[in-house]
Parts: structure tokens; sequence; C-alpha cells
């Protein structure tokens, strides 16, 4: 090491005492939850949004720019979040409560609402759900058993003087992703840098640490493959023979996969470094020749 | 019903690299290394405030072992394995540990100065990240009023296969000076991301090698000087 290069080693090691790492993340209410799927549909109920100045086409781009812009960017993550279809249901997802009864602390969902599968965004006017302008929208897992969730339903506020109009576009789609992550199963985190922070700053286009950290929690990425779901042999004697045979080719297929992506990455890189050094072996001959011809 | 998981495949298909490459060149195992660095996960990927700041450089000190391997001439492996420091955040109930193994093919790019030589390392690894909690709630503002959250409890991992890339810069006879990337989900460009670390790394030399070399003997290669030549003879 010489003399010059230690001012910039101490840079470095000054830089570090002055940076911060911050990951804080909580979970929904009661339980830890997580949908047991790796694709998540997230569907709009269709005709209802009246006071949002979107059509159901807008909202729907707004939905996938949230979820690809957002959830689907985080790369410790095996969670894959897809845009879904338009789709007509009844008219009590309009103006229902979310909670047949409780408080913020418990609630017990309203069975009138329960989402079957996936995720569905609907527009909503119940003054219980918001009983102020402020809160732009809720959501929650409402059908769920044991530490699985099967279905969440996001409600947006639609009354007539409701606060998510008047947000611009990106804070729109900031509010729908935060209400997606409590349909995946997050909670609230206490920092203002987290998308899942109660309530919505004035510029984000990100999330913070602790979301990616919350949803890597909720869905750790399994690479080279899944060891607790697709690939992993079920026995049981009840199972008929039909079913196992199903689940021994999903497994196989899964073998394959690792050993494909274990060789596929080796080479590629083994493929990557021979280009390089064959550029820098021609670059160096160049060289060289250059050298020599100066003699 | 009974689940029987398969084991993890990945582990041993790198272990079996492992026993191959020692198996190979067992009596020649040599230059132990060991880095000390900062690392700076997924670059630029997250908000760091709510102002939209993006993460350029985050502190997450790291220690990293590695193993070289004559496995070419010239051209050896690299085995390293590597572990930050399992770290609390604002809220110290998460703890947070990032970890990673790979095995990388490196090409030592010829200098006349050998204690200066530049060596360039591709290859792939498996990098770990360990999150977990003591359980409980934690009492938060949910909008309207306060309301109580689940923290996290038993530890999950999250594993990622990466692409790993170095650059290394000789600045002593046995201390090297190191850039390297991990990249996560090369083909996916939505969750594509980048983690950077930058490491002090000493080289102690052999280990299993009776004819110990000297330790720079990989690293810097002993390369004759330009010849200049007449070309009348």
């Amino acid at each position: 090491m010489t003399k010059k290069q230690l001012p910039l080693i101490l840079l470095l090691l000054f830089a570090q005492l002055f940076s911060s790492k911050l990951f804080s993340f909580t979970f929904n209410n009661n339980v830890t939850l997580a949908f047991n799927q790796k694709n998540v549909a997230v569907h709009l109920a269709q005709g209802f949004c009246q006071n949002l100045n979107l059509s159901d086409d807008q909202l729907m781009s707004l939905i996938e720019e949230a979820i690809d812009d957002y959830w689907n960017t985080v790369p410790t993550s095996k969670l894959i979040l897809v845009i879904g279809q338009k789709k007509s249901l009844s008219s009590s997802y309009y103006s229902d409560p979310l909670c047949s009864s409780g408080t913020s602390n418990r609630c017990t969902p309203n069975v009138t609402i329960k989402v079957d599968n996936d995720i569905v965004v609907s527009c909503n006017t119940n003054s219980t759900n918001f009983p102020s302008p402020a809160i732009l929208a809720s959501s929650m897992p409402n059908n769920f058993s044991g530490n699985t969730i099967y279905g969440s339903l996001v409600l947006i506020n639609d009354t007539a003087s409701n606060g998510f109009k008047s947000r611009n576009r990106e804070q729109q789609k900031a509010i729908i992703a935060h209400e997606i992550g409590h349909a995946i199963g997050l909670g609230h985190s206490p920092v203002k840098d987290s998308l899942m922070y109660y309530s919505d700053v004035n510029y984000r286009t990100r999330l913070g640490l602790d979301d990616i950290d919350g949803v890597t929690y909720l869905y750790p990425k399994e690479q080279p493959f899944s060891c607790n779901s697709s690939a992993a042999f079920f026995v049981d004697k009840n199972l008929n023979q039909q079913s196992s045979k199903k689940k021994i080719q999903q497994n196989l297929q899964a073998v394959k996969q690792s050993i494909l992506a274990n060789f596929f990455s080796f080479t590629l890189a083994v493929v990557i470094a021979i280009i390089l050094r064959i550029v820098f072996n021609q670059t160096k001959l160049r060289l060289r020749a250059r050298h020599s011809a100066s003699y | 019903m009974k689940d029987f998981k398969i084991p993890k495949l990945s582990w041993p298909i790198w272990g079996l690299t492992l026993v191959f490459a020692l198996w190979l060149k067992s009596s020649s195992a040599y230059n132990i290394q060991l880095s000390i660095g900062n690392l700076t996960e997924h670059f630029l990927k997250y908000q760091t405030d709510d102002r939209g700041t993006k993460n350029i450089f985050t502190f997450l000190p790291y220690g990293q072992l590695s193993i070289e391997y004559p496995f070419l001439k010239q051209h050896p492996i690299l085995i390293s394995a590597g572990s930050a420091l399992p770290s609390k955040g604002r809220d110290s109930n998460i703890t947070r540990w990032p970890y990673f193994f790979n095995i990388s093919y490196k090409f030592v790019i010829a200098h006349e100065d050998t204690n200066s030589a530049w060596s360039f390392l591709a290859g792939s690894g498996i990098f770990v990240t360990k999150i977990w909690g003591p359980g409980g709630q934690a009492n938060l503002n949910n909008g309207l009023s306060q309301s109580n959250y689940n923290l996290p409890s038993d530890p999950t991992y999250s594993r990622n296969m990466t692409l790993h890339f170095a650059l290394q810069k000789m600045i002593h006879e046995n201390i090297h000076l190191e850039g390297q990337i991990f990249v996560f989900n090369p083909i996916d460009h939505l969750n594509r991301s980048f983690t950077y670390g930058l490491n002090m790394t000493y080289h102690f030399g052999a280990l299993f090698n009776d004819q110990t070399p000297p330790n720079n003997q990989i690293t810097k290669p002993n390369i004759k000087p330009n010849k200049k030549v007449n070309p009348h003879d």
C-alpha cells in the first residue's frame, strides 16, 4: 500500500461511519399470514368507482404499475404479482364494511365480501371503512386459514369527498401498492422511508429496505428450487397413486430445473470470463504490436 | 401426513465441486485469502428517506475467506465463503444476516510490474439472507389510532443464485484491493439487483503444500518484459 492509496482507504472507512441501515417491518394484525402460491393475481371489481375520476382501464393500469414498480422488484422474494381481470362482483363490495365486528385491533372479516382467491381491488363508500376523507384506502386478507391467505380485499375510498382523487398519479400508485402490501400480509412500519409507513409521503417511487425485508421474510426466494412446496415429497397413505405420480413428476421437474440453473449460471459466468480474456488478449497483442512497431 | 423433503440439491452440487477441486490439486492447494470490507446490498433498489433518495452506499461490514486452486495454469478457481455481521436496525427486534458462497474463475491480467497486477474474477454462487426476530407485537399507528402488529419470529432463509464478478488490484506483495459485484436475477428486468462489496484482502499463501510457492505465484505470474527485437536479426 502506498502513501497515495492511504487517504482513499481512510475516506472509505469514514464514509462507512455515516451511512445508515434500517429494517423494521411488521405483519398484519393478530397472526402472520402469507399466500401459499408463488403467483398471485390482482383483480379489479369493475364498474364501482365513480368518484375517483379514473376509468376501470385507468385503474387497471395503475394497479399494474403499482405491482411492477414496487412488489415485483424485490430480488430476494419469490412472490410474483400479476395483473388479473375486471370482475363483476355484487354491490356489497361497494357498500359493505370490511369488518363485520370488532375494533381496529381485532377485526372479524365480513363474509359477504369474502374474496375466494387472490386479491381484489374495489371502490367502497362505507362510512365505517372511511369515516374521514383522509382515510384513502383500507385492506386486509379476509379469507384465510391458519397461516395461509386465500383471498384479500383492497378497498379504495370512493366517497364524494375522498382524498384519493386529489393525489397525483405517483402518489395514487404508491397508495395502491401500500394496500397490496397489506393484502399480501404486511403490517405497518414505523419508519417514513418505508412504503408500509401508515401515511403517504411527499415523494415515493420505490420500496424501503423494511418492505424488502418484510416481503422476503414472508416469501423467501428459494433458488435453485423450493424445498418446501414443489420440490417436497409428500408421502401420505391416503393419497391415491395418481396424485403421488403427479407429485413425483413435479418434483423431478424441479430437480431438473435446479441442475439446469446451477449449470447455466456457472457456464454463463465462465463463458463471459473467456470472452473477456480473449478480448483482453487481442488488445494486449495489438498493443504489443504497436509497441514493437515503434522501435 | 409426513413431509419428506428432498435434500437441498444446491449444497451437494457446490460441495462436489469443492471436493473435485480439492481432489484435482489437493497437493498443491495454496493461497488462502482473508478479506475484510463493506457490502452494499441491492444498489439503487430502495429509497432511504421520504424524499426519494436511493441507496448508494450502506454500512454492512463483511468478511470473506477464499481458497485459490490452480485449476488451470494461470487461471485458478477461487472458492469463497463470506458473511456480513448479523445486524439489527432501528427496530432492535429484527435481525438480518446475509452470507454467501461463490466459485469463481480467475484471470490474471498480466502486468510487467507484478506488485500491481490486476485480476478479474467471474463465477456464480448462492447468496443467503436470514431474517428472524423474537416474535411478539409492536404497537403502531394504523391511520386512525394504534394497533398491534405482529413481529417476525422463526428464521426464514432467502436463497438467491447469483452471478459474481470481481476486480482485484495488488497493492502490496500480500495485499490486494477488490471490488466485487453479485448479480441477482440477471434475466429478470423487474427484480434484477446488484450488490457490491469493496474489500481489502490479505494473502496467507500456502497452507497444504510442502513446496510452498511464493504467495503471489498465481496472482502475479512471472512475465518476462518485452524483448526489443532487432528486425535485421
